[in-house]
């Protein structure tokens, strides 16, 4: 009887055996599969010691037996070898599902993890000291122009413009924004960031490219090109922005530039500060302070990239939430800052356009060139006059934003103003090539010096109507759409009002009325003032994808003229509709 | 323009001397990084020669141990474990340390006595009380229903000496590398459990009293002898095996950026000492001082041991042809 028990017992042993050396197998050449695998261990483990128990049963039995019938004692004793044998390989398997367990945790400590979701595509280190993250974003935007085709008796058009009262602008589908974003992680405390876009037709610009050391975090260093420390909605992400097009004030600062920037975060005692990059400034209080190559107001990043004078752009900047961890619920989302630079350019020129919320142009620096010819009585062209008139910046430029945002539960209130002033340098000249010379003749007709000093300010409010919590940056959708189980996502209403300002010395007239010179800026195609209000709703689908739709209503003054280009008229007012399809990873 | 550039300059001067001030030399302070059986020993070592640096010095020196896998630890240390001395299992590891990373010199064997090996230990038997199995040599190892307990020498340098010095009794015996990879595959054949350090297979031979047989370094087994109980172990020389010479280096770029070479080199030397030496026996490692050897002859047997470099051509040489990834090892056994 015990024989078939044993047989029994050794088949089963065996067949473990077998089966636990296949799992040691799989162990060990495949650290990746620990779940499954521990799952295994776990069950092998339970199936064990349910053999041992058998085992410890039998043996039992086998003594009462020998003490009660000594012939079938013999044969116990005759039979203990192979329960040792058994109980041998039962051990063996147990160490070897040890041995395999140590070698796969070990695996398991230095196996590199990979990640894909809402955040993007990340690789990292076991200890997530190296890191390599994917994120971009692409913005399909419809804007659509409203009551362009109308004309309104006491307004006028841009000098230069059709002024054929068949729509001013250009309803039209456009990619606003396609960014790729590779950042990553190197020795757990160096961070680097780069950013290209493929928006401008075709020609792909270096948006961010910056390296930050943050082994302190009251002091950390980013060198490279980066947002400047300036303005809030610039620092704001544009996957996050409120309306499909940022304020006023975003226009009188600097965009992206080149230098090194000094950074730190300080929490409130007792609490601890968390890492998120250069430019957030989520902490008690937030500094950056940098040193940059400088650019003009409303500076395209793709043009951004050289350092054309020796003097460098200070830029600083400190925001602070005051009430934060105080336990005053509605008051912890409160943030207040100031941010300033001084710079002192060389002869910048062209100084970049401002714009409109619709991007048409409100505000040109001269940089014009006529060419006329010098004839003889006869006709005969005897040299060529190169009238040039260009406004360039040359001299100190000091700018300063105080801002602040307040966000409560699905309320939200963001506000900034900033002054950027300027000294300016118009000259208009002739440059003649006399025959016989092999340089022309420059000769300076008007010059000017003026130290501009223009405005802008806005205030938006947002409400998120589904009760998600407002925030500067994302919203996410407590519950992300998905029409077969009823959910929606989340709705946020916005509303703004954003007004500039521009120095009407720019616009003065160094000529007559009749032959008007403008040394800067010709008000007759830039405006002096741009009032904007705009309505909206945000439809956060989930946390990567966002349907915008904003419509937005600018007044002018100034900026345009009549038939006869001798007067200075207001701008036909921009209506304007726009839309945007947003994915963000 | 001036201006910036005197306060640009001043940052960047003010970040070096951040960068250098911030490093500071720890006072007398040592970190050895060991191998896995070397624990005990350099227990009592340490405390010897801290009282010894005092007493020479005046100076107080506190020292770190690490222990481990021979070759991790190599690794760990190539890698920016900072050690100031190594005490590994395999002049194939301590090299390592030149060859990757130029941490210590290409000549750093030949600057201390005995190709920088203060003490030397080989491959015996551990078996169970009353030797059930009557193993008395590498032969017993091989024959069937034997279960030999022996750590993988992929992952253990201690498992690379034992794996060599049955290699060396084999080409002893049977006079060709064809019949020593046989006899290898029979002995591997027989292993139970191979675990990834010598520790471990004295874990699984004495703790869960798997196999008939351990193979362990000479040390190891008389600290299995004297942690679970001479009643129940005990000791079979083989009649050949290999002289394991583990070796000890300063790891010269590192003593250098902590200040301690002339702390981290007497600690080595002190290795020598009498004193040193002493201890090195009476924790079961074979002294190079032959006063003290024959002062422990009963407890070290009289085995013909063979050298690497002898039977093998050198580390480099064993460790390409056998422990390389498609090596002999790999060939003869499969998990």
């Amino acid at each position: 009887m015990k024989k078939p028990k044993l047989l029994i017992l050794a088949a089963a042993v065996s067949g473990l055996a077998g089966g636990g050396v296949e799992v040691a197998e799989a162990a060990s050449s495949k650290a990746k599969a620990s779940s499954s695998k521990d799952a295994q261990i776990e069950a092998l483990t339970r199936r064990l010691e349910l053999l041992e128990r058998r085992l410890e049963e039998s043996e039992n039995r086998n003594l009462q037996s020998a003490a009660t019938q000594p012939a079938a004692s013999k044969a116990a004793d005759a039979e203990s070898p192979a329960v040792k044998q058994l109980d041998q390989k039962v051990k063996v398997i147990e160490r070897k599902l040890e041995v395999d367990k140590e070698v796969a945790d070990a695996a398991k400590k230095t196996a590199p993890k990979f990640e894909v979701g809402s955040s993007g595509f990340k690789w990292s280190s076991a200890d997530d000291a190296f890191q390599l993250r994917i994120r971009g974003f692409l913005q399909a935007d419809g804007d659509f122009f409203m009551d362009d085709s109308e004309t309104s008796t006491n307004k006028g058009y841009p000098l230069g413009s059709t002024n054929s009262g068949t729509g001013q602008d250009v309803d039209r589908f456009t990619i606003r924004r396609s960014r790729l974003q590779v950042g990553g992680t190197l020795w757990k405390y160096a961070d680097f960031l780069i950013a290209p876009d493929f928006s401008n037709g075709g020609t792909v610009s270096l948006f961010d490219g910056y390296v930050d050391l943050h082994y302190f975090p009251f002091a950390s260093l980013t060198a490279g090109k980066q947002k400047a420390p300036v303005e809030l909605e610039r620092l704001q992400a544009a996957p996050a922005l409120t309306f499909t097009e940022r304020a006023y004030p975003t226009q009188l600062a600097p965009n992206r530039d080149i230098g090194i920037m000094l950074h730190g975060e300080f929490a409130k005692p007792g609490y601890s500060t968390q890492y998120a990059g250069p430019h957030s400034f989520n902490d008690f209080i937030t500094y950056q302070v940098g040193v940059f190559n400088g650019t003009a107001d409303n500076q395209s990043p793709a043009n951004s990239n050289t350092a054309n004078w020796d003097h460098k752009d200070f830029e600083g900047r400190v925001f602070a939430h005051p009430f934060q961890h105080s336990g005053i619920s509605p008051l912890e989302g409160f943030g207040l800052g100031l941010a300033g630079t001084y710079g002192s350019p060389q002869n910048q020129q062209p100084l970049p356009n401002l714009v409109s919320p619709g991007q048409s142009t409100i505000l040109s620096y001269q940089n014009t060139s006529t060419q006329s010819a010098i004839t003889t009585p006869s006709g005969d062209a005897v040299s060529a006059v190169t009238t040039s008139t260009v406004a360039s910046a040359n001299g100190d430029r000091t700018r300063i934003a105080p801002q602040a945002y307040w966000y409560w539960g699905p309320f939200g209130l963001m506000g900034e103003w900033i002054n950027s002033t300027q000294e300016l340098d118009g000259l208009r000249t002739d440059s003649t090539l006399v025959p016989g010379r092999s340089r022309p003749v420059v000769t300076i007709r008007d010059s000017a010096n003026i130290n501009q000093s223009n405005t802008a300010w806005q205030v938006t409010g947002s409400y998120v109507l589904t009760g998600e919590d407002n925030g500067f940056q994302t919203i996410k959708p407590r519950h992300p759409f998905n029409p077969f189980d009823g959910n929606w996502g989340a709705l946020q209403l916005v509303a703004r009002w954003h007004e500039l300002d521009i120095d009407k010395d720019t616009f003065k007239n160094y000529g007559t009325a009749a032959r008007p010179v403008y040394l800067f800026s010709d008000p007759r195609n830039s405006v002096q003032h741009a009032t904007s209000w705009g309505v909206g709703a945000n439809w956060w689908l989930n946390n990567n994808l966002k349907i915008m739709a904003d419509y937005e209503q600018t007044y002018f003054e100034g900026g345009a003229t009549n038939a006869a280009r001798t007067a200075v008229l207001n701008r036909q007012d921009e209506k304007v509709f726009f839309t945007r399809f947003q994915v963000a990873f | 323009m001036k201006t910036f550039r005197f306060i640009y300059a001043l940052v960047l001067l003010v970040l070096g001397i951040y960068t250098l001030t911030a490093y500071e030399a720890h006072a007398a302070s040592l970190l050895n990084v060991s191998y896995d059986p070397t624990r005990e020993f350099y227990q009592a070592y340490n405390v010897a020669f801290a009282k010894h640096w005092q007493e020479k010095t005046g100076q107080t020196v506190n020292i770190d141990q690490s222990h481990g896998g021979s070759g991790k630890q190599a690794r760990a240390v190539i890698d920016g474990l900072d050690a100031d001395v190594v005490t590994l299992a395999l002049a194939y590891d301590v090299d390592q340390l030149y060859q990757k990373a130029k941490l210590i010199p290409e000549n750093w064997q030949s600057r201390l006595p005995n190709n920088s090996a203060p003490y030397t230990s080989t491959a015996v038997f551990v078996v169970r009380k009353g030797n059930p199995h009557n193993i008395k040599d590498w032969d017993d190892l091989a024959k069937p229903g034997v279960a030999v307990v022996t750590p993988n020498p992929k992952t253990s340098g201690g498992a690379r000496w034992n794996y060599l010095a049955a290699w060396g009794y084999a080409l002893k015996k049977y006079g060709n590398e064809a019949a020593a990879k046989d006899f290898i595959k029979k002995i591997y054949k027989n292993a139970a459990v191979l675990d990834s350090g010598a520790r471990g297979s004295t874990v699984s031979f004495a703790e869960r009293e798997i196999g008939d047989v351990l193979i362990a370094w000479e040390n190891e087994a008389f600290l299995v002898l004297k942690e679970y109980g001479e009643d129940k172990y005990e000791i079979v020389s083989p009649s050949i095996s290999i002289l394991a010479e583990p070796p000890v280096t300063v790891v010269d770029k590192v003593a250098k950026k902590h200040g301690t070479e002339e702390v981290a080199k007497e600690y080595l030397q002190y290795l020598y000492s009498k004193e040193g030496q002493e201890l090195a026996a009476k924790n079961f490692y074979r002294p190079r001082d032959p006063e003290v050897l024959a002062k422990y002859g009963k407890q070290f047997k009289n085995i013909s041991l063979f050298t690497i470099d002898e039977v093998f051509g050198g580390w480099n040489k064993a460790q390409a042809t056998h422990f390389a990834d498609g090596g002999v090892f790999d060939q003869i056994y499969a998990p």
